[in-house]
């Protein structure tokens, strides 16, 4: 990103062929909706272009895009005043409440192939996560991002990631078995 | 894409990463090219907008050239005698000019030889102001030796001192128009005196300026001498008729100072 912003443009370009496809996926899954999802990455990818000067050196381009992808999504649920249900008792209520689905097992070979099959059960399993569980379960399955690394996205603590992408898991491997 | 190198306690969720990596996505190819064109676009504009070394320092060349003329060049052109912005004609008027009395530091210029020996009297005039207002009063006696302590061999000191304990009056204005007015390149300020003296002002370098003029001529120095003494300057005139005496030794005239018992 430094070399892009001291105008090499295949510096970006080779940014762009490497997080394209990641993005577009994250951005899809947060909304559930690809014309919105396409609205959000063009609008990203400009966001990056001209925000090149005020990349930090020493940042990991990961993190600063999807931070910046982020925002984007809550600024989306604001616009459509969807406010993420983040505060801790939301959290623990939903835990609570699928209690019983923390005992699921992973998904077997023959379920994997069979909700493939099927491109959209995957989706649907997400949009029924709750917003903080979905972003953790997306930057860190999408992006790459190691749980430090999300923590740091979403500002929040290391052990709180954690609990979320467990708790996300757990409610994913339900809702899909369900589908398969 | 998807590196999940770092396990977080949970059951193994590799499952859930292979449904992401088989995830169907149909990418929107249509806004690759329009975000990569973005992008070049804003690089060109960067590299458009970055000014070269040239223009970068040309400004800052420009006004350290002005500067530097400004600098080098002006305060010549204003010391030069053909400049207008030069104040001597209008500061050879000052000693007869009551409303100059103000000004600020005095301006003394004199281009004739005597000029050499009277340096410090000229350079320093609130010295010499000083040391005349320190002066005990004169009598006939000591008047030429403290003239002689004060300005060394320069007699307008004394004639100086003579004005301004004696009779609290300047030296004689007519003879000051007279001696300006003979003088081409000599500008005359005047001093302001203070602690004793306040309110008077004395024309020190100018009376040193007369006597330098009037000690090139013979019978201006007699006529100078005669004039001290019709004004009762009598141990003057004999200091007077003592340097005449050592300049011009065997000039014949009639004049003879009254007092020559100066010790």
């Amino acid at each position: 990103m430094l070399a892009y912003a001291a105008g090499d443009v295949a510096a970006f370009e080779q940014l762009y062929a490497l997080h394209r496809r990641a993005l577009f996926q994250f951005l899809l899954n947060s909304c559930g909706n690809e014309a919105i999802a396409r609205e959000h990455y063009q609008d990203v990818w400009l966001r990056v272009v001209k925000n090149r000067s005020s990349f930090q050196p020493g940042t990991p381009f990961n993190a600063w895009l999807y931070r910046i992808a982020r925002h984007r999504v809550i600024d989306h649920y604001r616009a459509q005043k969807r406010v993420p249900p983040i505060t801790a008792a939301s959290e623990m209520h939903d835990t609570y409440t699928n209690v019983s689905s923390l005992f699921a097992m992973p998904l077997m070979p023959d379920e994997i192939a069979s909700l493939t099959q099927r491109s959209d059960s995957l989706s649907e399993a997400l949009q029924l996560l709750p917003d903080v569980q979905r972003e953790a379960v997306l930057l860190r399955h999408i992006a790459g991002m190691s749980v430090s690394e999300v923590a740091s996205v979403v500002n929040v603590g290391v052990e709180t990631v954690k609990s979320r992408l467990r708790y996300a898991v757990v409610k994913l491997r339900s809702t899909l078995q369900e589908y398969s | 894409m998807n590196k999940r190198t770092e396990p977080y306690g949970s059951p193994d969720d590799r499952d859930i990463g292979a449904l992401f990596d088989a995830q169907n996505i149909n990418l929107p190819k249509d806004l690759d090219q329009q975000i990569l064109s973005q992008a070049r676009h804003a690089a060109e504009s960067d590299r458009q907008k970055m000014p070269s070394k040239g223009s970068v320092f040309r400004p800052w060349f420009a006004a350290a050239a002005v500067a530097m003329i400004a600098i080098g060049i002006a305060p010549q052109l204003i010391r030069s005698p053909e400049s207008s912005l030069n104040t001597a004609s209008e500061s050879t008027l000052a000693p007869t000019d009551p409303q100059n009395h103000s000004r600020p530091t005095p301006r003394f210029q004199k281009t004739s030889e005597d000029a050499a020996t009277t340096a410090e009297s000229v350079t320093k005039p609130e010295a010499i102001a000083r040391t005349v207002a320190s002066t005990p009063p004169r009598t006939d006696n000591n008047v030429a030796g403290a003239a002689g302590d004060v300005a060394g061999e320069v007699l307008s000191a004394d004639v100086a001192e003579e004005s301004v304990r004696d009779n609290a009056r300047e030296v004689d204005p007519d003879n000051m128009d007279e001696m300006t007015g003979n003088q081409s390149g000599i500008t005359l300020m005047p001093i302001q005196l203070d602690s004793g003296l306040s309110g008077f002002t004395t024309t020190v370098q100018s009376s040193k300026l007369i006597a330098a003029q009037y000690r090139l001529e013979p019978n201006a120095w007699i006529q100078q001498m005669r004039r001290l003494e019709a004004k009762d300057m009598l141990a003057a005139a004999a200091f007077e008729y003592d340097k005449f005496r050592e300049k011009f030794p065997n000039y014949v005239t009639d004049f003879r100072p009254q007092v020559r018992d100066r010790n």
